[in-house]
């Protein structure tokens, strides 16, 4: 690849930086998730009689790297797009390619991972200090844990969509996001409702009220001459919501860092 | 270095810059004057690649500065006004550390010498300095870059009397002989003995773009007792007038900068007229 597109010595260097000015901030935010399973482990240990089991700490680790991998870009990224702060970044002599994959490094790579070693390596050493009081390992556990397509292209979803309007507002951005969150819940709710109304008052009610779908046995991309119109309706939603519009995420983030003028 | 060819800008509806052209060299020290609003800043940000210009072709360094390349962005460095982006919560030291490998020819004895004549402490954090301490780590570390293209946004602004002294003999001193530096400022008294030569932006045009050398060939800064008939402009100043003239006797005089700028500001078309057609 061209020079001045990648270059693996300059990507790396990138990612030193971003892991070195951020030092402070992941320490600070792995302190924090160390500090959950001793949290548990005191619950467990207090007289109320509650025991947090492996289960539900295995649980509360999923729920975690989801919620903080969808507004990781918040919480690394904030002020990339800041007219007088974030322009270190962009003045950096690297391509907006690398800054960009070291974006997306950053937020899908290295949050979770980094979460599930330390949450995990904590879990462990209690678990092996204290074994009647602090049953199992979340980390052997999260290998059994299922964890099905539709949740990982939801939080993809959700986090490429933080992404992309992290960098498209430059004030008040959280406020704006969730904003935006909101009214294309409302547009998505109003389309289904409109859309039954519809065919429940084109007489067609029963032939809905019969129809049997199940999103999870169904390909992604299947959709097959004899389909109902609703089941076409549903599978062609679920690829513009877990294929079209995470693509236009990314497409979308890396143009805003291409195009950004400060 | 940097060519500009019928360059316009505009923010919204409005033209900030209309059919700029200049050419700049290395190895000078450019002063950038203009009023306020007349798009020195603009123009900065143009030639470091954060604007992107409406019309016409700015060159920096063989390359488009918006492309934003690698190869471009390693070799200049853009110092704002404000240093928001510098006042974190590390040091000057760890700031140097995040950002020197992508200058390929940063010098840190450079950097420790330039932060010691300022009498800065580099492990200090920058988010507990004053803003004119903090100005000059930027300062230093712009400088230590050792870049090909060096823009300064208003440098000496929030620095205290020493340390104007001090910055500009650190750029006299330290600065590359091979480096463009481009130096925008409204205090050109700070400057003075440092920027040559001068270039006076106008949002119309560029009004000159001149060395010291040329400017005292054509211009003559005198101290009069009374206004003469012929002077371009006049300003009472102690024991008498300071007044800015067209040299046409071959007087040598000393070049007032702020006189010029103002004689610039007043005439604009007859100053134009004067350099454009020598």
């Amino acid at each position: 690849m061209n020079n001045n597109t990648f270059q693996v010595n300059r990507f790396w260097k990138l990612i030193v930086r971003n892991l070195k000015s951020l030092r402070k901030y992941w320490v600070q935010s792995l302190l924090i998730v160390a500090g959950f399973p001793l949290l548990f482990f005191m619950i467990n240990l207090s007289p109320i009689g509650m025991e947090i089991s492996l289960d539900s700490r295995t649980s509360f680790l999923f729920t975690m790297v989801t919620a903080l991998v969808i507004i990781s870009p918040f919480m690394l990224f904030f002020n990339y797009n800041h007219p007088k702060k974030g322009f270190t970044e962009v003045m950096l002599g690297a391509s907006v390619l690398e800054k960009y994959l070291v974006m997306q490094l950053a937020c899908l790579l290295f949050t979770p991972l980094v979460i599930v070693t330390v949450y995990g390596g904590m879990d462990s050493l209690l678990a092996l200090l204290f074994p009647a009081l602090y049953k199992g390992h979340v980390i052997q556990q999260i290998w059994q844990h299922s964890v099905d397509l539709k949740q990982i292209t939801t939080t993809l979803l959700l986090q490429q969509a933080i992404l992309f309007f992290n960098l498209l507002f430059v004030r008040r951005k959280v406020l704006k996001t969730v904003g935006v969150f909101i009214l294309a819940t409302i547009a998505m709710t109003t389309a289904v409702v409109v859309t039954i109304s519809l065919w429940e008052a084109s007489g067609s009610s029963a032939e809905f009220n019969n129809l049997h779908f199940d999103l999870n046995e169904r390909a992604l991309f299947a959709i097959y001459a004899n389909d109902h119109p609703i089941v076409v309706i549903l599978q062609v939603a679920r690829i513009i919501l877990q294929v079209i519009l995470p693509l236009a995420f990314l497409t979308g983030s890396y143009f805003i860092l291409k195009n950004k003028r400060y | 270095m940097i060519q500009i060819k019928d360059l316009s800008f505009k923010y919204g509806k409005k033209e900030v810059l209309n059919h700029i052209s200049m050419n700049l060299d290395a190895g000078k020290i450019y002063g950038l004057l203009g009023e306020n609003g007349a798009g020195k800043t603009t123009l900065l940000k143009i030639i470091a690649g954060l604007q992107k210009p409406y019309r016409g072709d700015c060159i920096v360094c063989n390359e488009i500065p918006f492309q934003r390349r690698p190869s471009f962005l390693s070799r200049i460095y853009y110092l704002p006004e404000e240093i928001d982006y510098i006042q974190n919560d590390y040091s000057a030291f760890h700031f140097a550390d995040l950002n020197a490998p992508f200058y390929p020819n940063f010098d840190w004895e450079k950097f420790k010498k330039v932060l010691e004549e300022f009498d800065l402490d580099g492990t200090k954090k920058l988010n507990k300095l004053s803003h004119g301490q903090a100005k000059k780590a930027a300062i230093s570390f712009a400088v230590a870059a050792n870049v090909e293209l060096l823009l300064l946004d208003e440098p000496s602004n929030g620095l205290d009397i020493p340390s104007k002294t001090i910055f500009r003999k650190i750029m006299a001193e330290y600065c590359l002989e091979s480096t463009c530096t481009l130096i925008s400022t409204h205090q050109v008294r700070d400057l003075e003995n440092l920027i040559d030569p001068i270039i006076i932006l106008d949002n119309r045009a560029v009004l000159l773009n001149e060395s010291l050398e040329r400017i005292s060939e054509k211009l003559c800064f005198t101290l009069e007792s009374a206004i003469p008939s012929d002077a371009l402009y006049a300003e009472p100043t102690l024991g008498g007038y300071l007044c800015v003239s067209r040299n046409n006797n071959e007087r040598e005089s000393r070049v007032n900068i702020e006189a010029l700028f103002n004689a610039t500001m007043q005439h604009k078309t007859s100053i134009y007229e004067l350099f454009k057609n020598a």
